[in-house]
């Protein structure tokens, strides 16, 4: 067991075995051989976190939590590449880029899954055969989104409005009502 | 990088199974045909220019709001 400092989740306890090991990295990230899953329990989106730069970690989720009928087509080289002799050893991730100043538009890569070989601790990430799938997938449905980017643009007004609210004005429930869609419900 | 100059209907031999023909030249584009076994993989470089940069801009994203309060909680469903 080792003990690592990274920049997002402080410093971290590793064991061996807790250790993704992609012996050609991860495109944008070569020199990275061994990578760590952290994360909590409650939020689907887990982070990559090299452990040879304590900044880098990349935000990865199942695919199958955006597309529930996922199913990568991997070619037999890559396959090798991980020493895969039983399918079932198979895992895969889709790393998800998230915008900052709108997080609920936040996009899986389907196209180029990162499979890993559980058993063997072994990952890699290919592009599968599948060319239906995109490499930009949103994750969130579309009515998921557009309810935050209501709330967002109401949190917006409202705060160039701040100035005036000195001055209660007379409708004064009126304004926040119209703010106030629910994020988790999806409306037909 | 090794260059080589092929004419329409050439093609070169790499390893013992992939093999790539030219088919057709049209202003600046070439059609190229490949033989490769299918264990290989054969991409547009393209592809994987744009998972280099998908990866780059995911990593250097961070968000500032709490990403678990996008995906509807399981205890909403149980809730009243």
């Amino acid at each position: 067991m080792k003990t690592v400092t990274t920049t997002r989740f402080g410093v971290l306890s590793v064991n061996d075995e807790d250790v993704l090991h992609f012996p050609k990295g991860i495109p944008g990230f070569y020199d990275h051989r061994e990578w760590i899953l952290a994360g909590e329990d409650a939020n689907p989106i887990k982070w990559l976190q090299s452990l040879s730069d304590e900044a880098i970690a990349l935000p990865v989720m199942p695919p199958q939590a955006v597309l529930p009928e996922y199913n990568a087509k991997i070619v037999a080289g890559d396959l090798e590449d991980l020493s895969v002799d039983d399918d079932g050893d198979l895992s895969t991730m889709a790393v998800v880029s998230i915008p900052p100043d709108a997080p609920w538009n936040m996009t899986a890569n389907l196209r180029a899954p990162i499979v890993v070989n559980v058993r063997k601790r072994l990952a890699k990430q290919v592009i599968c055969a599948n060319d239906e799938y995109s490499m930009r997938a949103f994750v969130l449905s579309d009515a998921v989104r557009a309810s935050f980017e209501a709330q967002a643009s109401c949190a917006a007004a409202e705060e160039a409005g701040a100035p005036s609210s000195e001055t209660i004005p007379p409708t004064g429930g009126a304004p926040k009502d119209s703010c106030a869609a629910p994020a988790g419900e999806e409306e037909a | 990088m090794l260059v080589l100059t092929r004419k329409v209907g050439e093609g070169l031999v790499i390893g013992e199974e992939i093999e790539i023909t030219v088919i057709e030249t049209r202003g600046d584009s070439v059609r190229l045909g490949i033989n490769a076994p299918r264990s290989v993989g054969v991409w547009r470089r393209e592809l994987w220019d744009q998972i280099r940069e998908e990866n780059l801009k995911a990593a250097a994203q961070s968000p500032k709001v709490a990403l678990e309060k996008l995906f509807p909680r399981k205890d909403d469903e149980v809730a009243p």
